[in-house]
């Protein structure tokens, strides 16, 4: 599976997790067709936020696990980009403190490279 | 209904019942309880601790308590509140292979008003959630009626007493105050006055498949279509941590005897469509002994009729 991610902020800049929003684009840049359990992709489950420091900072509570994981599956066929929209508050239900904080999207042996986030 | 282990815990309505099945001019031992219990229920804590202390009082109660004129007016000191916002933090361990992605560390903030009707006649603890959501309002009386079922009248934070009092031999009853707990949700125009935003999430919206059950995603994205994992979800905002796979160090496979989430005889935080359980309230107790001005272990979450 050759997959890559590249993230897409609604603004590099959060003030309220509600009203902000981020693109993951899962390109399959293989030759087979790509098949994604989409249920694991929850947003606490598929990102890493760090400070400006690399401390973690911990992500809001998960949903429920599904008890079919593979019910919510998506095939991207090859050459094909996958769109996942996240809402900000789906991350941290609050807005961590003032700062600069780094993102990325991380799953299933899938890492998307780090955008910077300035939280006001 | 003033000490879950003083006594059999009885519907109104049952001693009655139970009484037309019983033979003639005998009176069963459950017709105490139901005094008891009407006593608590039409005149609150105050008078039942009152007859506690006089045996007497007790005995000449009716069966059915006659209806009783409104409460009064609050009086200063009557009702307490205070803002809760806590910080919850828990690690998720141990989920199997297919969910490894569920292991790590979460964090939230519990955030919430407690008010604490102390009058003998009320005597409730309500948790007040202020929510703004854009839904419609048929959509939040669905969300709020389906919290409201789970979560509300359940248990109740209770005071123990310094000694608790003999009712007959082997019997004894330990609680001073009941307060049955309920949920009160409060929907507001403006989202800064709000302790949570919620939005609302229509099923399979989110590109990619991924919304979860009738399009809930989170603590705060509820779908539109689910009245169940909402529940769970609310859970959260009371406080209560995850009660899968191995959560805090707890094994909630139970030593790999169940699947560890969504089980059937699993609690709400374990499974969504299961029920409320007295250790789901550790944070309103908490909050509440403090509101209520008493040391934290003289207090006990207990089943509310």
């Amino acid at each position: 599976m050759a997959l890559t991610a590249a993230l897409e902020p609604s603004s590099p800049r959060l003030e309220q997790p509600a009203l902000w929003q981020v693109r993951v684009l899962l390109r399959n840049e293989g030759d087979e067709p790509a098949r994604i359990a989409t249920a694991g992709l929850a947003a606490p489950l598929s990102f890493e936020l760090v400070d400006d420091a690399g401390r973690p900072v911990a992500l809001g509570p998960p949903p429920v696990p599904p008890a079919e994981l593979d019910a919510g599956a998506e095939t991207v066929g090859a050459g094909e980009t996958l769109t996942l929209d996240y809402h900000g508050d789906e991350l941290l239900p609050d807005a961590p403190p003032p700062g600069r904080y780094r993102l990325r999207f991380l799953a299933d042996r899938v890492e998307s490279p780090w955008i910077e986030l300035d939280v006001v | 209904m003033w000490s879950n282990r003083a006594m059999v815990r009885t519907r109104a309505g049952e001693v009655e019942r139970k009484r037309s099945r019983d033979e003639p001019g005998r009176v069963p031992e459950s017709a105490g309880v139901q005094r008891v219990l009407d006593l608590q229920r039409h005149a609150g804590n105050r008078a039942v601790a009152s007859a506690l202390e006089d045996r007497a009082t007790l005995a000449r109660q009716p069966a059915h308590a006659p209806a009783v004129e409104a409460p009064p007016a609050p009086q200063p000191g009557d009702i307490k509140t205070r803002e809760v916002d806590r910080a919850i933090t828990e690690t998720i361990s141990h989920a199997p292979a297919a969910y490894s992605q569920w292991n790590g560390t979460y964090s939230w903030r519990a955030k919430w008003q407690l008010r604490l009707d102390l009058r003998a006649e009320i005597g409730a603890l309500a948790v007040v959630v202020r929510l703004h959501s854009t839904a419609s309002a048929r959509q939040k009386r669905a969300w709020e009626r389906a919290i409201r079922r789970k979560w509300s009248d359940k248990f109740a934070f209770c005071v123990l007493r310094n000694t608790p009092v003999a009712i007959r031999p082997g019997v004894t009853d330990e609680l001073e105050e009941m307060y049955p707990i309920r949920i009160k949700i409060r929907w507001v125009d403006d989202a800064r006055r709000s302790h949570y935003v919620i939005r609302a999430n229509a099923p399979g919206a989110l590109e990619g498949g991924r919304a979860g059950q009738g399009g809930t995603t989170s603590m705060t994205g509820w779908g539109t279509a689910d009245t169940v994992d909402i529940t769970h979800e609310f859970g959260h905002i009371l406080g209560c941590p995850e009660e899968y796979f191995t959560t805090n160090g707890v094994d909630y496979t139970h030593g790999g005897r169940r699947q560890g989430f969504r089980d059937r005889r699993g609690g709400v935080m374990n499974n969504p469509a299961g029920p409320a359980l007295a250790r789901n309230f550790d944070v309103i107790r908490t909050e509440a002994a403090r509101l209520r001005g008493v040391p934290r272990r003289k207090t006990a979450i207990r089943p509310w009729l």
